[in-house]
């Protein structure tokens, strides 16, 4: 038997009086860690159940799932592994006490590292958003006072005064406003709303339906996870010195994740140089990573972002410091003087390998972070060409890349439905006929730029090594030739089966779902 | 949700993002600019003049010290809530320095005015950055561990430039302005000036001329300069209707019903476009066979025929096809209505209300430059700092006489010499006692820096200082 408050000094005791039949009751915003007696077995039991609910949200928003479809997925999930019962008092807190227990333990296990807190942060706060959701309007006015958070409630008469300027909201609620109750927050506390322009904001003030409150309350909650993510990895040397449930939490953080690029331990396998990058560009980079190195070849300059992403991107890849600052340079030195070089972009690059700075080892970016980052803005070249162009432009870019027509389609389809990693696998389908035959592990292509890359590296060398005996070529010798795969696309190439099932009526869902879909 | 992805590592961001503050900006010389007038504008000895006598440092001091009062976050009635005065607040301050030969020297912090009058003198800047106030004196940021030196605080910032409405401005592109075109500059001013007011509640807002082609915004509210990076890109966002990239050719979205701070900068910003930018004054929007056809590119074919073979015979004002073509896409929108509800939202062409909007918002509504507001730790242009190669003093611009503004008439260094030069001429002896500030046009606008800006600033921090006393009082009386 274990303590778990001995995980963290300050635990207080799991208060005891939940259940009833109150939904609102049932939702925690884990602020006080549980004070329990708990089992080895129950342990890992209760949070292995939890991270299949987490793994499931993980998926279900790679395959781009959303609206009502979401909703009914996650609640099939949540009702095997994690229901919250609200029949009576007694399976209530039984089901309260797993979903706390289970959360607490994910959380020390996944503070070890910033890729694993951003996870846990990104699945953790889609569940708690997912059940605010679930709450009704009445059940939600609950909620909020319940959890210390003070919104003060905006008067009748202010409202009915502000009634047409309410009403221009989007998603404002046309049909029930006389019912609906608003709340008045400072700005600041409403980023999500007041960046989309989903509130009416007068005076430093958001007014939010209670509909919409659920945005910020998310917002807080990811805010407070996100500190004591922080905080608990201060403590994690010191948990896991226990020798009973040490391993299993060393364990269950590696559940996830697969490989991790440019940790720079020396485990990257693609160790590229920078006189293979024309050619590693034209046959195995993905459409971003395209983008980005012939804008640098054309305008010997990028942006910020782009940098940034194209940057990690190669040192994902294993190009190394020394490697990386030859090759900026040569690329800006054409337009520039070596002065002007390293007085500006030197210390990025030595910063991107945490040699600058705060000496953070940054790790290339994930197509995750790049479709929901900072989107391109004129003069920008980074981002997803899938999430970023509009058609016309993709539809060139593709005929320029020569994909053949049958593919592209497929493609513009899969973008069509806000599939934009599935249209990035299908592009990879596209330009490596036979990669399933080759047996290399397509693992994570359509997730992350430089799995892409290493598939493709892989495969040319699986083909290489076929086609010449054991002889394995050097990448990257010819500039302009495409080795391997041939110039132009067969048509009467038989088109692999997408991978994943795909989420048929998504995006295009009925009502709500759609309307939801943010506009950006 | 986008940003959740993100949350973990924003403060890596930042210092990347503050790293690259001065990328975009044009390389200083250090040889002699001359302005239209063909007399030196900018030399380094018409710099060290400029440092010795005319720099407002006092006021400089006055505004980034804040009287030693942090910024706080305003509970929820919107008062700050009550800090300590901190001795050192202005020695946490980064400045940056561009210095001869394009040398870039950040972290540099000032114990009190006069080592900031001091270091200025002896280094010269050709440009002066501004950062954020950290966890401690920028200097010594290479004395601690890795997380320890972190911003803290920072005006919210805005940069607006004219580079970034190359697409639609006619008359000029890339660093070159005139007056037609700095109107743009004028809408923008108008407009975010009455957003960050009305929606957002800030009082203490300066406007500054950038030296060159564009404006610089610096809100100094408590709320604002506290923050985070994630509520900055909000506020940036907000404010954010031109969006796109190079591989996106639509500009502007709008959706319906409008958005209450879009309708309000509608109302403001259409009779502007009639004037500036339709008109053959102005950007020849609708007085040019070339430009009109990129707009009427944008509307449906037979509208555009319509409308084509009318404008060919001539005899319309820029402001009659206005209204031609407002007419016709309105008819056009009820034949279509009945068509449109049977297709999915997504698909639905915009309605003519619509396309108004974003025709008009794509030709006038501002265009921020976004990274700049993000990140606490970005380095901006000091306002009264000057622009090397136009050798203008970085002013400030009353929002309320923006229109008035006339970036050709700001001072250059050179100018402001012969003006000092000429004073002492015209007045003989008595002039020793005046100070050199107000022997020229940079007393206007130092006056006006003081009115128009830190007497409101002061007067919130006494109210802050004062709440926080009755609160100490409050407590000690009540055992
Ligand atoms: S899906 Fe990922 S790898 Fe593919 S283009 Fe987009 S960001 Fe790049
Ligand atoms: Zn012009």
């Amino acid at each position: 038997m274990i303590g778990i408050a001995s995980m963290r000094p300050s635990a207080a005791a799991l208060k005891k009086d939940v259940g009833g039949v109150e939904r609102h009751k049932a939702i925690s915003m884990y602020n006080e860690a549980p004070f329990e007696e708990i089992t080895l077995d129950e342990f890992e039991l209760v949070a292995l159940d939890r991270l299949q609910v987490l793994r499931k949200i993980e998926d279900l928003k790679a395959r781009n799932v959303r609206g009502d479809d979401f909703r009914r997925a996650l609640r099939e999930s949540l009702h095997k592994y994690m229901k919250l019962s609200t029949l009576n008092e007694e399976s209530a807190s039984a089901d309260k006490r797993k979903d706390t227990i289970s959360h607490f333990i994910l959380r020390l296990a996944y503070c070890r590292s910033e890729d694993l807190r951003r996870w846990f942060l990104t699945q953790e706060t889609a569940l708690f958003r997912h059940r605010l959701e679930e709450l009704s309007p009445a059940e939600m006015s609950k909620f909020i006072p319940e959890h210390g958070l003070f919104f003060e409630v905006v008067t009748p008469e202010r409202k009915a005064a502000l009634r047409s300027k309410l009403l221009s909201i989007p998603a404002a609620p046309v049909m029930e406003f006389d019912r609906t109750t608003y709340y008045r927050i400072p700005f600041w506390q409403a980023s999500d709303l007041i960046g989309k322009r989903q509130v009416y904001l007068e005076g430093g003030f958001a007014y939010v339906p209670v509909q919409r409150v659920v945005t910020i309350v998310v917002a807080r909650y990811r805010m407070g996870i996100s500190k004591s993510l922080m905080e608990a990895s201060n403590h994690f040397a010191y948990v896991t010195s226990d020798s009973r449930f040490g391993p299993l939490l060393q364990n269950m953080s590696k559940q996830y994740l697969g490989r991790d690029f440019g940790n720079g331990d020396g485990t990257d396998p693609d160790n590229i140089k920078p006189g293979m990058l024309n050619s590693l560009a034209e046959r195995s980079m993905p459409l971003c990573m395209k983008q980005l190195h012939s804008a640098l070849n054309r305008e010997h300059k990028l942006k910020h972002w782009g940098r940034l992403q194209y940057g990690l991107f190669l040192k994902g890849a294993g190009l190394s410091v020394d490697d990386a600052m030859a090759f900026w340079q040569a690329m800006f030195t054409k337009i520039m003087g070596l002065d002007q070089f390293q007085k500006q972009y030197a210390y990025n690059v030595r910063h991107m390998y945490g040699k600058e700075g705060k000496r953070t080892n940054y790790t290339p970016y994930s197509c995750l972070k790049i479709i929901m980052g900072n989107p391109p803005a004129a003069g920008d070249h980074h981002g997803c060409p899938y999430r970023h162009y509009d058609e016309d432009h993709l539809s060139s870019l593709l005929s320029q890349v020569r994909i053949g027509a049958t593919d592209k389609d497929a493609i513009l389809r899969q973008v069509k439905s806000k599939n934009y990693q599935l249209a990035c696998q299908r592009h990879f389908e596209a330009t490596h006929k036979g990669y399933e035959a080759s047996g290399v592990s397509t693992d994570g292509v359509g997730n992350h730029p430089n799995a892409w890359m290493h598939a493709s590296m892989e495969f040319h060398k699986e083909k290489a090594a076929g086609a010449s005996g054991a002889q394995s070529s050097p990448a990257g010798k010819a500039i302009g030739r495409r080795p391997g795969e041939g110039g132009a696309p067969s048509p009467a190439a038989v088109v692999p089966a997408t991978p994943s099932p795909s989420p048929s009526p998504a995006g295009t869902g009925k009502g709500g779902a759609a309307t939801r879909v943010p506009a950006s | 949700m986008p940003t959740a992805a993100m949350e973990v590592d924003k403060g890596d961001q930042e210092m990347v993002a503050g790293a690259s503050g001065v990328e975009s900006k044009a390389p200083v010389r250090s040889k002699g600019v001359s302005a239209d007038d063909d007399r030196e504008a900018f030399s380094p000895d018409l710099l060290r003049i400029y440092y010795a006598r005319l720099f407002p440092y006092e006021q400089m001091y006055r505004w980034l010290g804040y009287s030693n009062m942090p910024a706080s976050l305003p509970d929820s009635s919107g008062k700050p809530q009550p800090v300590d005065e901190q001795a050192d607040f202005f020695s946490k301050r980064e400045f940056s320095f561009t210095i001869e030969d394009d040398v870039y020297i950040r972290y540099q912090c000032f114990a009190d005015q006069k080592e900031f009058e001091q270091q200025v003198q002896r280094k010269q800047p050709h440009k002066i950055d501004i950062g954020a106030i950290f966890t401690l004196p920028p200097k010594n940021h290479l004395a601690v561990k890795p997380g320890a030196f972190q911003p803290v605080e920072r005006e919210l910032v805005f940069d607006i430039d004219l580079t970034d409405y190359d697409d639609v401005r006619t008359c000029c592109s890339g660093a070159k302005i005139c007056n037609r075109c700095w109107s743009y500059m004028t809408m923008a001013v108008e407009v975010m000036d009455v957003g960050l007011r009305q929606d957002f509640g800030f009082k203490h807002i300066l406007w500054v001329y950038s030296g060159r082609r564009g404006v610089h915004c610096w809100v100094a509210d408590d709320a604002a300069r506290a923050l985070t990076n994630e509520g900055r890109g909000a506020v940036a966002d907000y404010f954010g209707v031109v969006a796109g990239n190079d591989n996106q050719s639509k500009k502007v979205n709008v959706s319906l019903p409008i958005h209450p701070s879009l309708r309000r900068a509608y109302e403001t910003l259409e009779p502007l476009f009639l004037e500036h930018i339709i008109t053959e004054e102005g950007q020849g929007l609708l007085s040019d066979p070339s430009h009109w056809g990129k707009l009427l590119a944008t509307v449906p074919e037979d509208v555009r025929q319509t409308l084509e073979g009318r404008w060919k015979m001539g005899g319309s004002s820029p402001a009659d096809k206005w209204e031609e073509l407002v007419e016709e896409m309105e008819k056009k929108g009820r034949k279509q209505q009945q068509l449109a509800k049977k297709m999915k939202p997504a698909d639905r062409p915009p309605t003519p209300e619509q396309w108004r909007y974003e025709v008009v918002f794509e030709h006038t509504y501002p265009r921020l430059d976004v990274n700049v507001s993000k990140g606490r730790n970005h380095l901006l242009k000091s306002p009264f700092a000057v622009h090397p190669k136009t050798g203008r003093v970085c002013v400030p611009i009353d929002p309320a006489h923006v229109r008035e503004f006339d970036p050709f008439t700001v001072p250059t260094l050179g100018q402001l010499q012969r003006q000092i030069d000429k004073y002492d001429k015209e007045h003989g002896e008595e002039t020793k006692s005046v100070s050199s500030i107000n022997k020229t046009e940079m007393k206007k606008y130092v006056q006006q820096f003081e009115d128009t800006f830190l007497t409101g600033l002061y007067k919130g921090i006494r109210v802050k200082k004062r709440d926080r006393t009755e609160r100490i009082a409050a407590v000690t009386t009540d055992f």
